[in-house]
């Protein structure tokens, strides 16, 4: 049944229209990635809007190939300007910015975007083999595991990112968390830090802060004179030496899928932690964690591995329960719904095709976004070239239209603008901007999760010591802090003179 | 000079305002003022695409959630109007807006076009306790304040239902609030909380799989959702929950009074043509939302019953501090 | 100015910062202990979680003054001269002169241009201004520059993308 099913999706797909339409979404869904600003949300918004009148199957394509393309376009403008196209490649930049420094940045890109399209593969093959099963395991996440779950995620990318200064990172995050309080808070609707005005109560939006946190640094600072017109060697691809990377990374590239994966599942925890996630894991398990955040190209496999296979594993409570898991994967359960499909517990009885389809969509659309992003790469690689004198004050204008754009507010605008003073500000004294980042990201989730698990319990911490995934996290939580702080150094010190007595 | 200048603004003004004449000229900006996917969202997007055609042009839908919806519908309410800013809200949330403290303008002050009705639904856990109403019902007067209900937040269409189902216990509940139906949907399965009273239309499916046991529905009558799967009305244990009834959440598109009747007429237009078409009725009959279109005169009079419903639901639930009488709000 | 002297500045800002939030945050307390709300439990009150960030961050900035009093004649003392005369240097700083007025003519872009003028006009000129002041190129180099990207704006937003712009 299950290949039958595969067959007549390939046929659909392959349809000169529809392959037509895939390259097409897909490409756009692109070039919205690299832009900064215009996030992966904002591209399947505008396009469920565009195809309503199109038929299922080519809107369905559309849709997922603006989706890939979004998610994987990110990554070229974190590795060539240091500014995240998406939110969710943060963790990109981490590695792949002083990778274009070395003069590497096309090799960055091209196993970025291949590390996104196996992401992207994997995570079909647990859709279409897994979903009933995996459904299970978004249902064990109650209040206390969200909780523990984004104040692991935040204490992972302060330690990340801080280069050996841990204290930094948490500052940084604790600070991003502190601005997610700002507006009606979720479990009351009570203000916090709101001052009366009626665009604070809805809570600082996302987009704003993260472009005014990455770009505008890098924009000032471009303006120095002292900032050399350092113009950066036009690198290839060397697409050889990329896939042997790949070839030698291969098994980091799948646990980071994985995890990618699971992230997915669990609702309310988007492609943003996928990729922080499978990027502490791969530094953690190598033999040589220093080499990472200084180039090492496993770093950006497993970032982009990671995020691009949230995207598989987000569609999974979709499919089961019409429960999205990320913003993204919100509007697209909204143009599932348009088009007639009933994502849920009837889905396989109703329609059963429908799951074959989009892993075949996906399939497709992977393939098509590794294509075109070389293409679109070799034109933006070519920004090195130009004077950042030139390209700065450019890509602000664009900062200011992809704040804009995400409510049609001025007031965002502002935001982005006062975020980026602040970001500046810290940048120069060395706190990272992404652990900042995900605190906004996940502040509304850390902050109604504890307090709804408390109001449930009666203010009682205890329930959380009773569930076995909470142990988990709580013991890794604890190591974390105390291998970070030194505190295990402190023991082997304490523990050497012990041995020469 | 002077002359200059204002020969210069004459022209201007004779410039925009033929202009208003051909409006709409480019896409117009429809604000939900929740995230996408919910019963608003998706009433609101069937209803662009079906009222962007006879305009002749692309309604976009834009979501801006935040502070329980009032953060967009102010957005709409501040901005120019030109008729390129529309919103579309849910009236729970939007006519209680006054009585909340986040505005000091109602209903009255808006155009409206009322389009949809989804009724709330009582649901439970597959192997919850609970197999009737009244168990439930037993159960928050045997333990007031311990059942936890899950919502979609304060002034969610939930957050109504739960409001009648303790008015009918004469008990209260423990309130659970989610940032929207999805997670409180996945938090009832998860057996984080006893009952969810949400809309109908989130969990149909669910219903009909028997993942979900549905005890209630707060409409009139029983709706059957398939062969064999009939929802009761909550009026059939509780005769006296009748004056509460129809709970549920009515979705409409608004704009601020001030816009010329010129324009009015032709969204008027548009919004008769829409409410008729095909694929948006195909489209909520699958949701099962019912399709209750009323032009702008009518929906005054309808929303001056339901907001005072609403109003004094809250009122009696003491969760506002603002008297509905001094926006003139009626009790029903 | 030396990193660690940027520290020891940041330390004390983010721990004068916490304390307000933790001021803040028994004001929310408040606000909300009253009715309608009277929600009295502390732990289930929104002051709950920005009052221990609060805490949190004054630990870890108190932690981050002392680390960076730390090492070779790291003194109180010395850390309060350096910073002063970072301060004189400032005005000398060619670098941070640019700095401040690139911001601040994106700054004017921002609240005033943007709010007054149509966006393409207004982004016209603060490209165009922005240029000169970087000294990119010759003038009529500078208005090639400016026009193509005001128009590929255009097109790519407002034509392919369909959205309207400020």
């Amino acid at each position: 049944m299950a290949l039958e099913y595969l067959a007549q999706a390939f046929l659909i797909v392959t349809t000169p229209l529809n392959i037509m339409v895939l390259l097409l979404s897909t490409g756009a869904g692109l070039i919205m990635g690299v832009l900064p600003g215009l996030s992966a949300t904002m591209a399947i918004a505008l396009l469920t809007g565009l195809t309503f009148n199109f038929p299922h199957q080519t809107a369905l394509i559309s849709l997922i190939g603006v989706y890939v393309g979004a998610i994987s376009g990110g990554c070229q403008s974190a590795i060539l300007i240091n500014i995240p196209g998406t939110p969710a490649s943060a963790a990109t930049a981490l590695d792949g910015f002083p990778m274009a420094n070395q003069g590497k940045a096309g090799l960055g890109i091209f196993i970025a975007e291949t590390a996104s399209c196996l992401g992207t593969l994997v995570s079909v093959i647990f859709v279409l083999t897994l979903t009933p099963l995996l459904t299970a395991l978004a249902l064990k996440f109650t209040s206390w595991e969200f909780f523990l779950l984004s104040i692991f995620g935040i204490l992972i990318c302060g330690a990340l990112t801080a280069r050996g200064n841990a204290l930094k990172g948490w500052i940084a995050g604790v600070l991003g968390l502190l601005v997610s309080q700002i507006g009606l808070d979720t479990v009351d609707t009570i203000p916090r830090f709101t001052y009366g005005n009626v665009n604070l109560m809805a809570t600082v939006q996302l987009i704003p802060v993260m472009i005014g946190l990455f770009g505008f640094p890098e924009i000032v600072r471009a303006f120095k004179d002292s900032a050399d017109d350092n113009i950066l060697p036009l690198s290839k691809f060397e697409i050889f030496k990329g896939f042997g990377l790949m070839i030698k990374n291969a098994v980091a590239a799948v646990r980071s899928a994985l995890i990618g994966v699971m992230v997915g599942i669990i609702p309310g925890v988007g492609e943003d932690v996928g990729g922080w996630l499978s990027y502490w894991v791969s530094k953690s398990r190598s033999k040589d964690p220093e080499s990472f955040g200084k180039g090492n190209p496993l770093g950006i496999i497993s970032a982009e591995a990671g995020n691009n296979a949230c995207i598989g594993g987000g569609l999974i409570p979709i499919m089961s329960l019409a429960v999205p898991g990320s913003a993204p994967g919100a509007v697209l359960l909204a143009a599932f719904l348009m088009h007639g499909y009933r994502p849920g517990p009837l889905l396989m009885t109703e329609t059963p095709e429908f799951i074959y389809n989009i892993g075949m969509y996906l399939i497709f659309a992977s393939f098509a976004m590794w294509i075109l992003a070389l293409f679109i790469a070799k034109g933006t690689v070519r920004i090195l070239r130009i004077n950042k004198k030139i390209i700065m004050p450019i890509i602000f204008t664009l900062c200011v239209i992809g704040a804009y754009l995400i409510n049609y507010n001025m007031f965002d605008v502002k935001i982005m603008f006062v975020f980026g003073i602040l970001g500046l500000a810290l940048s120069s004294a060395n706190f990272p901007a992404a652990p900042f980042l995900l605190g906004v990201v996940l502040g509304p989730m850390t902050d109604s999760n504890l307090r709804r698990a408390l109001r449930i319990h009666d203010g009682s911490f205890a329930t959380m010591f009773e569930r076995p995934i909470c142990i988990f996290f709580l013991t890794v939580i604890v190591f974390m802090i105390l291998s970070q702080t030194g505190f295990f150094k402190l023991f082997k010190k304490s523990k050497k003179p012990l041995e020469g007595n | 000079m002077k002359k200059i200048l204002a020969l210069l603004l004459a022209a201007g003004f004779c410039l925009s305002s033929t202009a208003q004449e051909n409006w709409p000229t480019k896409s117009i900006n429809l604000t939900v003022p929740y995230g996408a996917g919910g019963t608003t969202d998706l009433t609101a997007r069937a209803l662009a695409n079906a009222m962007g055609r006879p305009l002749g042009i692309t309604i976009n839908v834009i979501n801006t959630p935040g502070a329980g919806g009032s953060a967009g519908s102010l957005n709409v309410q501040n901005s120019p109007v030109d008729g390129y800013s529309i919103l579309a809200n849910g009236m729970l949330a939007f006519t209680t807006m006054p009585i909340n403290g986040y505005t000091d303008k109602t209903f009255r002050d808006w155009e409206i076009w009322v389009a949809t009705y989804a009724p709330n639904c009582v649901i439970v856990k597959q192997d919850s306790p609970y197999n009737t109403i009244q168990d439930l019902i037993n159960a928050i007067r045997s333990k007031p304040g311990q059942i936890t209900a899950g919502t979609a937040g304060i002034g969610s269409g939930g957050h109504f239902g739960a409001e009648v189902v303790k008015a009918v216990a004469g008990a209260d509940y423990k309130h659970i609030t989610y940032a929207g139906g999805g997670p409180a949907l996945t938090a009832t399965l998860a057996g984080e909380v006893d009952f969810s009273p949400q809309l109908l239309a989130e969990y149909k499916d669910l219903i009909i799989a028997g993942k979900v046991k549905a005890l209630a529905t707060l409409a009139e009558e029983d709706i059957t959702l398939a062969p064999g799967v009939v929802v009761p009305s909550i009026k059939k244990a509780y005769p006296e929950a009748a004056k509460f009834l129809p709970m549920g959440e009515v979705t409409a598109i608004l704009l601020p009074k001030g816009l010329s009747e010129d324009k009015l007429k032709k969204i008027d237009a548009a919004f008769e043509v829409a409410v008729k078409d095909q694929a948006f009725l195909d489209f909520t009959a699958s949701r099962s939302f019912s399709v209750i279109p009323r032009n702008r005169a009518d929906s005054q009079t309808f929303l001056e019953g339901f907001a005072g419903r609403a109003a004094y639901i809250l009122w009696d639930a003491k969760a506002i501090t603002i008297d509905p009488a001094k926006f003139g709000f009626k009790r029903p | 100015m030396q990193s660690k002297n940027k520290d020891f500045v940041f330390s004390i800002a983010l721990t004068v910062f916490g304390i307000y939030v933790l001021y803040e945050g028994f004001g929310i307390y408040q606000y909300a202990a009253n009715p309608p709300f009277n929600i009295k439990i502390f732990v289930i009150s929104p002051a709950f979680l920005p009052i221990i960030l609060g805490t949190i961050l004054i630990l870890l900035s108190v932690l981050m003054f002392f680390e960076s009093l730390r090492g070779e004649g790291n003194s109180l003392k010395k850390q309060r001269k350096d910073f002063a005369e970072w301060i004189k240097t400032i005005p000398g700083n060619p670098d941070i002169r640019k700095m401040t007025i690139g911001s601040a003519f994106m700054g004017i872009y921002v609240f005033f241009m943007m709010a007054n003028l149509p966006f393409w006009i207004a982004t016209l000129i603060f490209l165009f201004c922005m240029f000169i002041f970087l000294r990119v190129g010759k003038v009529w180099k500078i208005a090639l520059i400016d026009l193509g990207t005001v128009g590929a704006i255009v097109l790519l937003f407002q034509v392919i993308f369909q959205t309207s712009l400020p």
